[in-house]
């Protein structure tokens, strides 16, 4: 067991983190819009071979995860994430560079369905690799393009297929979700050291340094069960680690707004963007419930 | 970065589980913290004994003070497998957390001989004689005084809430050296023996159930200077450290574990596995705990990395904290009136979990630690 990145994985982190500075980030976000893709962002990613490092038998889905991380860290309006970790696992070198998930069972739209070139959908315990016939995009408040979708499925991954396409969708939400847990408290923290109330730094209160550290614990904890959901790839590691995020995203998804009081309500105010996705991130696959019913499966049967 | 156990580390919890399930068979279902009364040493004795022998019980410690110079990671293998399923060690678990480390950190030679040969050998009994009846979360405003009388302290004062004092032989006792100095710079460590003339204990009763406390009170009681941890007047930095090891050094992320595997069992017999909201609650339960987890072991890492002791270990305590509550809840709730039995899974879970958030510095304190030191927030 150890704790600190190893040399590939910091250069993972310094590599990805100068992309996203300089092709990401709050300004970035804003100007692509909320129902919009960043293929420019995809582009540069994919050229560097950052998407598929968690096919790279020396790095693997952990060094995926890093990305995936950063890439909500630093408001990057792609699937990274679900492209990163479901891609080369489920697909291998055929993945697409444009990918979408979505669970046959369940009718809401599609994360990034009006952008994707290839859609996989859950059906129980098969995959299937599906193109898209029709998207119908919806308005939503919540940080990210959905669609309602028309697929026509291509082939099905096998047996099995589907478990291992739900693992690696859950390891690529709480990725997901811890980075923009991360943003949204450090943002937080940041505003109440400054803002200032009653003659002093609002931070200062007890009342609300507590509500900060006790969120500052909840995506702490989301960071390393999504690393390690990455590293084990077991089932249950993964829906662990996804129903600890959904519930931390809820959590620090409200408290940090209202912490912030009315400013965080603005759109130019950086807060809305990780908040934002958090509540998007956290109803998908079923919320935290369908995570926290899966981690009872696949620890207990 | 990387999350896997070694082959070593593998072999090692295997062999001190297989260890206490062959001594200890029952206790894994309904997993107690053991309180062993004062004429139980013997019992206590013969499981350190066995695991002395089988050089499991200080492996990660130095050879010369008895280890086995293997890695830090087997100290929380230990924890994990004898503290969560019921503490066969009795009060030594903190020997070898806290005041082993301490003794080797800030020891002189002859205590280093003296202390570290006895608790390799699973024959040291310790109390931790710091809180007082004025002073529980402001640790530093203690007053039990040491006053100097030639190569003696002179001991006066009250200690309270005092753990494991029905089987301690020794007391690593906080006491003020110079009640002129701030706070934190007039405390020392003295390193005090519970059979002294002057030292009376008079036990408290409570229905925390994890492990009986007492009061300790100390009239005229003289220990030798040569009794003394560390500096005179340094014996805050001491304490510090020494707390910062306790925070992760009781495994309650895995005893929420074995707990959970329990209550499973018991809800799989009972016909209520099934039911969709037992399993939600399970698996959140679940998550808190792997949660908790994965914070302690990264101040095990960093233990393991020989780094300093930081503040992590307060965001890890409060994880557990959080989640062995949310399992304690969990059993209460699904045990309903059959967990008010004080010998059921929920009964022997409910009360102990409770002092997780009191004992060892307060949940409210760890929170102040991660503002304050963590998020760099402004002070009060
Ligand atoms: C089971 C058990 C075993 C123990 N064993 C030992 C032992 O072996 N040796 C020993 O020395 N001690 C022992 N203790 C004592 C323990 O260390 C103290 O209980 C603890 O430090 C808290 O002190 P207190 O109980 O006086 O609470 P107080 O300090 O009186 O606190 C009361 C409440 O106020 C809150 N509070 C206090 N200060 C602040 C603050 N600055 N900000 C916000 N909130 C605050 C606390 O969080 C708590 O909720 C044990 C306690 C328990 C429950």
């Amino acid at each position: 067991m150890d704790f600190t990145l190893d040399q590939d994985q910091q250069a993972i982190v310094d590599a990805v983190t100068t992309i996203f500075t300089k092709q990401a980030g709050a300004d970035r976000a804003r100007a692509v819009g909320a129902s919009g893709h960043d293929d420019a962002l995809l582009d540069a990613l994919a050229q560097a071979g950052f998407l598929d490092l968690a096919g790279d038998s020396t790095i693997g889905p952990l060094g995926a995860v890093l990305v995936a991380e950063l890439a909500s860290r630093h408001h990057a309006r792609a699937n990274i994430a679900v492209r990163a970790l479901v891609g080369p696992t489920l697909l291998g070198d055929d993945a697409p560079q444009r990918l979408a998930v979505t669970d046959a069972s369940r009718p809401g739209p599609v994360r990034f369905g009006q952008h994707a070139d290839v859609v996989l959908v859950l059906d129980g315990d098969e995959a299937h690799v599906a193109t898209v016939a029709k998207a119908t995009p919806i308005e939503t408040p919540y940080g990210c393009p959905f669609a309602h979708l028309d697929t026509t499925r291509v082939r099905s991954l096998g047996p099995g297929s589907g478990p291992e396409l739900a693992k690696w969708w859950q390891v690529a939400l709480a990725a997901e979700i811890s980075g923009a847990l991360d943003g949204a408290v450090a943002h937080t923290v940041e505003y109440l050291r400054e803002r200032q109330q009653f003659k002093k730094p609002l931070g200062s209160l007890q009342a609300l340094q507590h509500r900060l550290a006790e969120a500052f614990v909840w995506a702490e904890g989301a960071r390393w069960l999504a690393r390690r959901a990455a590293f084990e790839a077991t089932p249950q590691a993964a829906a662990a680690a996804a129903a600890y995020a959904a519930q931390a995203a809820q959590l620090v998804g409200t408290d940090m707004h209202q912490l912030s009081g009315a400013i965080g309500f603005t759109t130019e105010f950086d807060l809305q963007l990780w908040t934002s996705r958090l509540h998007a991130l956290r109803v998908e696959f079923g919320g935290v419930t369908a995570h926290q019913l899966a981690t009872t499966r696949a620890h207990w049967g | 970065m990387e999350f896997a156990w070694t082959e070593e580390e593998v072999g090692y919890r295997q062999q001190v589980r297989a260890l206490v399930d062959d001594r200890y068979p029952s206790w894994r279902a309904t997993p107690v913290h053991h309180s062993f009364a004062g004429d139980e040493r013997d019992q206590v004795t013969a499981f350190t004994h066995e695991l002395r022998d089988r050089k499991l019980l200080t492996a990660h410690w130095p050879a010369e003070y008895g280890g086995a110079d293997q890695s830090a990671w087997m100290h929380i293998i230990l924890g994990e497998e004898l503290w969560s399923v019921g503490e066969p060690r009795g009060p030594q678990y903190m020997s070898v957390n806290w005041i082993g480390p301490a003794i080797m950190a800030n020891g002189t030679e002859a205590q280093k001989q003296e202390h570290l040969g006895r608790i390799s050998d699973g024959e040291a009994f310790w109390c931790q004689g710091f809180s007082e009846p004025d002073s529980g979360s402001d640790l530093a405003s203690l007053k039990c005084r040491a006053e100097r009388d030639g190569e003696e302290y002179v001991v006066n004062g009250q200690k309270i809430w005092t753990s494991h004092t029905q089987l301690a032989e020794w007391c690593f006792l906080l006491v003020r050296t110079d009640p002129d100095a701030e706070p934190h710079k007039g405390i020392s460590v003295l390193l005090v023996p519970m059979d002294t003339p002057g030292i009376e204990v008079r036990s408290i009763a409570n229905v925390a159930g994890e492990s009986s406390f007492a009061e300790v009170f100390f009239t005229d009681v003289r220990v030798p200077v040569a009794n003394r941890l560390g500096p005179e007047n340094g014996g805050w930095d001491i304490v510090r450290a020494a707390l910062t090891y306790e925070r992760v050094g009781a495994p309650r992320w895995h005893r929420g574990s074995v707990v959970l595997d329990a209550l499973v069992a018991w809800a799989k017999e009972h016909g209520r596995f099934d039911d969709a909201i037992v399993q939600c609650r399970l698996g959140e339960a679940k998550a808190a705990i792997e949660a908790a987890r994965m914070l302690a072991y990264r101040v095990v890492d960093e233990r393991a990395h020989k780094m300093p002791p930081g503040p992590n270990a307060y965001v890890a305590r409060v994880s557990m904290v959080r989640a062995e509550k949310q399992v304690a809840e969990l059993a209460l709730w699904l045990m309903g009136e059959q967990g008010i039995d004080g010998g059921s899974l929920a009964g022997h879970t409910f009360y102990p979990t409770l002092t997780a958030g009191v004992a060892g510095g307060t949940y409210e304190v760890q929170l102040n630690l991660v503002a304050g030191l963590v998020l760099q927030l402004p002070r009060r």
